[in-house]
């Protein structure tokens, strides 16, 4: 009995202590919920414009796309939403953006560029990223430094039906292997593990999409 | 509640600028002061950020000082300052999205930004409202200063020109070291040497 009073004791001890942290948690909360609510169709507009961008860089000028089509997928053992772009060129589909979610050193945001049929990967570009400044931005298509555009460029007409593979800078990249970058390993290798993960995932579903559209054509 | 030997409105906000400015005298807030002034644009959008939470952070805690209790005191801080932090973290996202993946990853660092939680300790946990903010907008015009004066000398010499307007490479050849963590170090230190042989001559 007397242990059950000062437990109760400590109970309101600690509310009458901590009140103030607990009401400010709830009205921050709060007012965090509405400025996400406010800013989130906003920002998926930016998102989608950047991405529309990135889209003509790697399927060439005139690549318009449209509203993406979202695939419902597991992505290494988690379902995720992945929505993917047209690129449309001429009137015709020409290829998909597939918009993934990964990990580098920290979290990672791109569009990966695949053909129509998804047998050729056409690059990636980083939408965004926490990457460290001047070393895993290498990740970043960044036209003054030589080594990110080497990095970036080199994924370009790689076999997009079996998983790329990173290699050392000093062995050869030969096939599906892909160069890493030295000091930057973990960014580059995270490039890479987002790449295969979401390609193995919308791999199937986008095939049978281009077939359907094929048909019916 | 204000303790009569702390230094009024107009004394804290003139002191943030020049006598006790983050960047020149305190040394706080080091990482975007090297980080984010390879331009001018870029200073200026994180002095702005800067400015807005250390604002905010001042008046909530100004208003909330007469119920803080001394060992919850730097929970309450880092909240009120992560909330506002998160705020112009999704609004710069939203209405600046290219400057927004610049800065990316140093505008979530403004939560441990030793300004904010220093000022709320040290002014607005004491001192009423008015106090509190012009304190802070002493802090953040200093601040301003301090981020401005770097990145205008680095973007100069690294591109001759500043807000993306440049001179022909033929007139003045770019310092490129000046973009990078060099340029960063040797513009701070040359500038920090410069501010304190100026102190020194007029005797502060």
């Amino acid at each position: 009995m007397a242990e059950e009073s000062e437990r109760e004791g400590g109970l309101l001890t600690y509310i009458g202590q901590a009140w103030l942290v607990l009401v400010l948690a709830v009205c921050f909360g709060t007012a965090l919920a509405a400025v996400e609510k406010f800013t989130r169709p906003k920002i998926e507009r930016n998102i989608k414009d950047f991405i529309a961008a990135r889209l003509v860089e790697m399927f060439g000028k005139g690549t318009t796309t449209t509203e993406p089509v979202e695939l419902d997928v597991t992505v290494d053992g988690r379902e995720r939403t992945v929505p993917v772009y047209p690129a449309i060129r001429g009137g015709r589909r020409v290829g998909w953006g597939i918009q993934a979610e990964g990990r580098g050193y920290d979290t990672l945001l791109m569009v990966i560029g695949v053909d129509e049929s998804v047998e050729t990967l056409v690059g990636y570009r980083v939408v965004t990223s926490l990457e460290t400044e001047g070393i895993g931005d290498v990740i970043e298509l960044q036209p003054g430094k030589p080594a990110s555009v080497a990095f970036v460029e080199q994924f370009a007409g790689r076999d997009a039906s079996r998983p790329l593979e990173p290699v050392a800078p000093d062995k050869p990249a030969t096939g599906n292997r892909v160069h890493t970058v030295s000091g930057a390993t973990i960014s580059s290798k995270g490039v890479v593990a987002t790449i295969n993960a979401n390609l193995a995932a919308v791999r199937e579903k986008l095939r049978a999409m281009s077939k359907e559209a094929g048909g019916d054509g | 509640m204000a303790e009569p030997s702390l230094p009024g409105a107009a004394s804290r906000l003139r002191s943030g600028i020049l006598d006790d400015n983050p960047v020149y005298r305190q040394l706080l807030g080091m990482c975007p002061t090297l980080a984010v002034t390879a331009t001018l644009a870029g200073a200026v959008t994180m002095a702005g950020a800067t400015a807005f939470v250390l604002v905010m952070a001042n008046v909530v805690v100004a208003l909330l000082r007469n119920r803080l209790r001394g060992h919850l005191r730097i929970l309450v801080f880092t909240l009120t300052i992560a909330t506002f932090v998160t705020i112009v973290d999704r609004v710069l996202a939203a209405y600046l999205f290219e400057m927004s993946r610049r800065l990316g990853r140093y505008v979530p660092l403004i939560i441990v930004n030793c300004i904010i939680i220093c000022r709320c300790e040290v002014c607005a946990s004491r001192q009423p409202i008015h106090v509190a903010i012009s304190d802070a907008f002493g802090q953040a015009i200093g601040f301003l200063l301090g981020l401005t004066s770097i990145a205008v000398v680095r973007e100069v010499l690294a591109t001759g020109g500043a807000f993306g307007y440049t001179l022909p490479e033929a007139w003045w050849p770019r310092w490129t070291v000046m973009k990078g963590p060099p340029g960063a170090f040797i513009t701070l230190g040359v500038l920090m040497g410069l501010v304190n042989w100026l102190s020194r001559r007029k005797g502060r």
